[in-house]
């Protein structure tokens, strides 16, 4: 139990007559009034260090004279450990609710009553003070006013600030932060200072309970509740020590554990302790818990000053800062009173506010830290995205040029490659057919060399243009123009002619075997209408599933296959088999007495297509 | 070889149309055109050549001509619009494109400026003659991707609906011929699917294509009016 009785001061000493005679205590164990045992003390007073070992009641008397009779006298108590009743000669003024365990919590309670006028008398009066107390709680009288009525209330109404709205703004705030920062590490478990924050502001209200709570519930005595009160101490410090070594990112196991061990020696000897060595071990277990607090926050001092070569963190520093605010008061409180309850009111709210406001503004600051950082991210990755995405555009549109160029170049390669094969070997074939030719050739003959020429030029053109060709949807539309075309010079020649074509393709040939097929029959039917002299031609196209025979016959004049293709002499017939051999047909010429036939075999799907 | 070719004129053919006008820039490919033509029977003071559009406007002016062969591609222009000119000053005009390139849009372009027929450079001198011929004949050399093109693109006039509705539209019969052009059948094969003349089915498709040259020249106008060019 920490109280802190300041010295008294004689309130009334510029009022010439109000004058306190004496301030006398005497034990009366049967609760009587004494008659003999006064002593003269000094208020505050403690019992413990007069009489040790003394639970149970005690009288104080406080006699007084003087008062000038117009004005109404009022009486003062800072606080009675822990309760009692009030007297004003024999007139009882107040008393608290109860007397006997649980008993009523008056110690930090201060209270001030008018004294009835009717029951002073000229001369001495006395103000009668029954207090019951418990050894281990401190027992005794606090301090005590005297004097005209408006003074005393002013100054009541101060001590009821310090000594109740200070704990209570305390207590809200700890209650705040307590659950405010238990959330947000249920949300959180990895924050680990914050849950040790949480845990240390609710020991600190369970702590502060013992300076507002008026009973010793739920407990059934007030040993038990002073007990309780040390072990909530320990409690907080312990959180305190873990929350530092977890906000400075502190790695310190050995430290960790002799801090649970103390605390489960101090916890221990709290609850376990006989009621007679109680006192002892509350007193020391409060030093002790003082004095590790103060070591923490000496050595945190030295973790966030100390030169090191990476950046110190500002955060750090702050609740340095915070630290050595507490330390401070608390040595220089320690230093300048000696008394543990003197030290321990101080302290008491010192710490409270400085601790609970300082370090919830640390730990918001750095949620808006992280917050910002999470800012800045999503900021920068805005920006990387959008820079990732532009380079990857600018990238894939040089890719996409490169490829065209390459394209390009490979159309061009093609082309290159199909005028060398085609266009070049026919030219380099009609050179040697000239430059081998014994005599000057005929103009017709040098004629369909260059005709050759020509039909080559258009298989490449047509080669080229056949990526945007169209298969014609039916057999019939693909022979229409050849039909049209040829139908008229035939008519001219008076050469009866029949199309006998398949109305459905029964598969799909390419574009470029459509081209080759109509280039095979033209040339066949250029033959048919050059040499045959036939009155009659017959176009035959038949389909079956996956394949097509196209079938040019005529009645004419035959000729030696054989013989021909010895003597290679027949250009047309040569382009005709190597135009069927590129397109993956089968290319076959019969000629006889009776006519002429040409055959092509076409397979649809030729790997060459 | 072919006897048309080796034919001579005689004096009971009917006289043949001069003067003839060829507007071709190849030197060359002009002599090609002349032996042709004089194959088939023109004196050769009935034939005019231009190398250019403003060669050919020369000649023009000088003589009206009664057949024209024009190549599109010429050095100062394109020879559609030759081509327009000459339809817009008589509608009865035989011209026939001579054309390097067989573009299906070029081809197409062509007829509806107002040619009666075309053929590609690259055939040889008989069907060059040929396409000649026909056009002399009056008939209109047609060819089944023109066909299919044409009935893509003129609509088909509604058995119930009276022609004057529409004057672009086809009739029955001659969507029906150009059904069979596009199969491939020469004229004669259909006038003998369709039980009418020759001569019938060559006025259907003068017709045909007189529609077709009509419907770009509508939507020339309707261009130019909703340009705001004309009132």
């Amino acid at each position: 139990m920490m109280v802190c009785w300041l010295p008294a001061c004689a309130l009334a000493q510029h009022q010439c007559d109000l004058r306190i005679v004496s301030v006398q205590a005497a034990r009366s164990p049967d609760g009587t009034r004494p008659t003999r045992g006064w002593q003269n003390v000094t208020l505050p007073d403690n019992w413990g260090t007069r009489w040790p070992g003394y639970n149970g009641t005690a009288w104080y008397r406080i006699d007084w004279e003087g008062g000038c009779g117009k004005e109404s006298v009022a009486l003062g108590i800072d606080g009675i450990a822990d309760a009692g009743e009030v007297f004003a000669n024999d007139d009882m003024l107040w008393h608290d609710a109860s007397l006997a365990e649980p008993l009523s919590r008056s110690w930090n309670v201060p209270r001030w009553w008018l004294l009835p006028a009717s029951g002073l008398h000229a001369g001495v009066n006395t103000i009668w003070v029954l207090v019951v107390g418990k050894i281990a709680l401190s027992p005794g009288l606090g301090r005590l006013r005297l004097g005209d009525a408006a003074r005393v209330a002013a100054a009541q109404d101060r001590a009821q600030f310090r000594q109740r709205t200070v704990y209570a703004i305390n207590a809200v705030l700890a209650g705040m932060a307590g659950l405010l920062f238990l959330l947000l590490w249920a949300l959180r478990p990895t924050e680990h200072a914050y849950g040790w924050f949480a845990l240390m502001s609710l020991c600190w209200l369970a702590y502060l309970s013992t300076y507002l709570a008026a009973s010793p519930w739920p407990w059934t005595d007030s040993i038990s509740r002073a007990r309780f009160s040390v072990v909530a101490l320990v409690g907080y410090v312990l959180c305190a020590c873990m929350f530092t070594f977890s906000f400075g990112a502190q790695r310190l196991p050995w430290a960790e554990r002799a801090l649970w061990l103390l605390a489960v020696v101090g916890t221990g000897g709290v609850l376990l302790a006989p009621p007679g060595a109680l006192n002892g071990w509350l007193d020391n277990v409060w030093r002790g818990s003082m004095f590790v607090f103060l070591v923490n926050c000496l050595q945190f001092q030295w973790h966030a000053w100390r030169p090191r070569p990476s950046v110190r963190q500002t955060t750090h520093r702050l609740l340095a800062l915070c630290w050595l605010v507490l330390s401070l008061s608390g040595l220089i409180a320690l230093g300048l009173a000696p008394d543990v309850w003197g030290v321990a009111r101080d302290w008491a709210a010192i710490n409270g506010l400085v601790t609970i406001t300082l370090v919830m503004l640390l730990l918001s600051g750095q949620l808006v830290q992280q917050m910002r950082m999470v800012e800045r991210f999503n900021h920068e990755l805005e920006h990387g995205i959008t820079s990732a995405r532009v380079e990857l555009t600018q990238a894939l549109a040089r890719e996409h040029t490169q490829m065209l160029e390459h394209a390009k170049l490979q159309e061009r390669m093609h082309i290159a490659h199909d005028l060398h094969d085609g266009l070049g070997s026919s030219l380099v074939r009609s050179m040697a057919l000239v430059e081998q030719a014994p005599g000057p050739l005929a103009n017709d003959r040098v004629l369909s060399l260059f005709k050759v020429l020509r039909d080559d030029l258009r298989q490449l053109i047509d080669h080229g243009s056949s990526a945007g060709a169209i298969v014609p949807d039916t057999p019939v539309q693909w022979a229409a123009p050849l039909r049209h075309r040829f139908t008229y010079i035939l008519d001219e020649m008076d050469v009866a002619s029949a199309w006998h074509i398949a109305p459905q393709w029964q598969g799909h040939p390419s574009a470029l075997q459509c081209l080759g097929l109509t280039r095979l029959a033209e040339e066949a039917l250029s033959n048919v209408i050059k040499h045959s002299q036939t009155s009659r031609v017959e176009v035959e196209v038949q389909t079956q599933p996956g394949r097509l025979t196209m079938c040019i016959s005529d009645e004419g004049r035959g000729f030696d296959v054989e013989a021909v293709q010895r003597a290679g002499l027949s250009v047309g017939m040569r382009s005709m088999a190597a135009r069927a051999e590129r397109m993956g047909a089968t290319f076959k010429v019969s000629s006889g007495a009776d006519g002429t036939a040409v055959t092509v075999a076409l397979e649809y799907h030729s790997p060459q297509m | 070889m072919l006897r048309m070719v080796d034919e001579k004129p005689s004096a009971s053919r009917p006289a043949l149309p001069a003067p003839v006008l060829v507007v071709e820039d190849e030197p060359l490919l002009q002599q090609r055109l002349r032996g042709v033509l004089l194959s088939l029977g023109y004196e050769a003071d009935a034939l005019l050549f231009a190398a250019s559009l403003a060669e050919a406007h020369t000649c023009l002016v000088a003589h009206p001509v009664a057949l024209a062969l024009v190549d599109l591609h010429l050095p100062d222009g394109d020879g559609r619009t030759l081509i327009s000119e000459l339809r817009e000053q008589d509608p009865a005009l035989g011209i026939l494109v001579v054309s390097a390139w067989s573009n299906e849009d070029a081809i197409l372009g062509a007829l509806r400026a107002g040619a009666t027929g075309y053929v590609l450079k690259e055939r040889d001198d008989i069907e060059v003659s040929l396409s000649i011929r026909s056009v002399l004949r009056g008939g209109a050399p047609i060819d089944p991707f023109i066909a299919r093109r044409i009935l893509e693109l003129l609509p088909s006039a509604e058995p119930v609906q009276a022609a004057s509705t529409n004057d672009n539209a086809l009739t029955k019969r001659e969507a029906q011929i150009l059904q069979l052009v596009a199969s491939g059948l020469t004229n004669r094969e259909i006038s003998e699917q369709t039980f009418v003349s020759r001569s019938t089915v060559d006025t259907h498709i003068k017709h045909i294509y007189r529609k077709l040259a009509v419907s770009s020249r509508m939507a020339a106008v309707h261009a130019a009016r909703s340009q705001g060019l004309l009132p």
